[in-house]
């Protein structure tokens, strides 16, 4: 089983929209009967910024580390924590190839 | 004989038009405060129907084909004439009733987003609020929240003022300005005055034992403002991604230009010092 880390990250854009508002991120689920407001904040507003299908988990990941001065494992650990939580609300797509 | 009814929303002039009697005279009750002079933007000639049972869910549904729409699974159906700046309708006729014109009301705010986004001037946005807007030495408030909140109270606690409605709020944005007036339709409680003023403070509302007002972040505001906005979404179109990155935007605009607080209030007037 392929490792997560490895895995190409993207947002999805199909049916949804997203703005930066300060520092987080407010996304609109726009499919009719099933609309769902949700906000990101800084560190998951960040990955989700960086989730463009040609970076890894591990890419976002160094990036958040050095964008917040955090600690790599911890990190990792946050951002799989995280993405495992949004892909469940299709928010984002994981591949082995760049999307 | 056909009988007109103009009036106003927002920046445009709908005239209404109808041989039934009895349907113009309800109509000019409901929109009675709103009644324009200015020359119609949009002719919308009605052509009653015999009443169908309204059932709870079919006064959602909505479809079109090319430039004919259905709205409530035929309680309103008709077509839209860009070049001829004509909405023809054929309405069931429970809907001038006291008790449905609801339906009716929230059509036209369709056909008002519609020509609005036909017409709109570049750099000016319009969108519609469930809220109360009030106009007190010049200034406009908006308060807003979801159902039982409490607007429908803060505008009978602020009859000494001019309330534009209790429940549906216009926001118009341009540059310069953010400025608000009332839809023309009845309020739910309060009589209503024709108004526009420039928007000065919005608030959420949230009931309370106790009075007090605490100030609320940009990123608070839209998350909160979101669900209770009228989707902008036209008549003939599906874009419903369109017009929620329209709100999305608008909202966002609306939330770096104007002040936002929460506001706690009890059943008095004793709000209002907090706000001066």
């Amino acid at each position: 089983m392929e490792d997560i880390k490895d895995l190409y990250v993207k947002r999805n854009e199909g049916d949804i929209i997203w703005n930066r508002v300060g520092k987080e991120i407010i996304i609109i689920m726009t499919r009719k009967k099933d609309e769902k407001i949700l906000r990101l904040n800084s560190t998951a507003g960040f990955i989700w910024e960086n989730s463009d299908g040609k970076k890894t988990v591990e890419d976002v990941v160094k990036s958040l580390c050095l964008k917040y001065e955090v600690e790599k494992t911890k990190a990792m650990n946050e951002t799989v924590k995280l993405l495992n939580q949004i892909k469940k609300t299709e928010l984002i797509t994981l591949s082995s190839t760049p999307l | 004989m056909q009988i007109s009814l103009d009036i106003k929303f927002g920046q445009f002039t709908f005239s209404l038009t109808t041989g039934e009697n009895k349907a113009i005279e309800f109509l000019k009750g409901h929109y009675s405060t709103d009644q324009s002079y200015s020359p119609p933007d949009l002719f919308i000639p009605i052509k009653l129907i015999s009443p169908t049972r309204i059932s709870a869910g079919s006064s959602y549904q909505y479809t079109f084909t090319n430039n004919q729409f259905n709205f409530g699974s035929g309680l309103i159906t008709g077509n839209w004439d860009s070049k001829k700046k004509t909405c023809s309708l054929s309405v069931d006729e429970s809907l001038f009733t006291p008790k449905e014109i609801w339906l009716f009301d929230r059509f036209l705010c369709r056909i008002f987003y519609t020509l609005s986004l036909e017409e709109r001037v570049k750099g000016e946005e319009e969108l519609i609020i469930h809220g109360t807007g009030i106009l007190k030495d010049g200034k406009g408030y908006v308060f807003f929240g979801p159902p039982e909140s409490g607007k429908s109270t803060v505008a009978q606690l602020s009859h000494r003022f001019q309330v534009l409605h209790d429940d549906m709020i216009l926001v118009n944005l341009t540059e310069n300005e953010v400025s608000i007036e009332g839809v023309p339709f009845n309020p739910k409680v309060v009589e209503r005055r024709n108004g526009r003023g420039e928007l000065s403070k919005i608030f959420s509302l949230h009931k309370s034992e106790k009075t007090m007002i605490e100030k609320g972040s940009p990123e608070e505001f839209i998350r909160k403002v979101l669900p209770e906005i009228f989707l902008p979404q036209p008549l003939l179109s599906e874009d419903r991604k369109g017009a929620f990155q329209y709100m999305l935007n608008f909202a966002t605009k609306l939330g770096e230009r104007i002040p936002y607080y929460r506001l706690f209030f009890k059943k008095d007037e004793s709000f209002w010092r907090l706000i001066e």
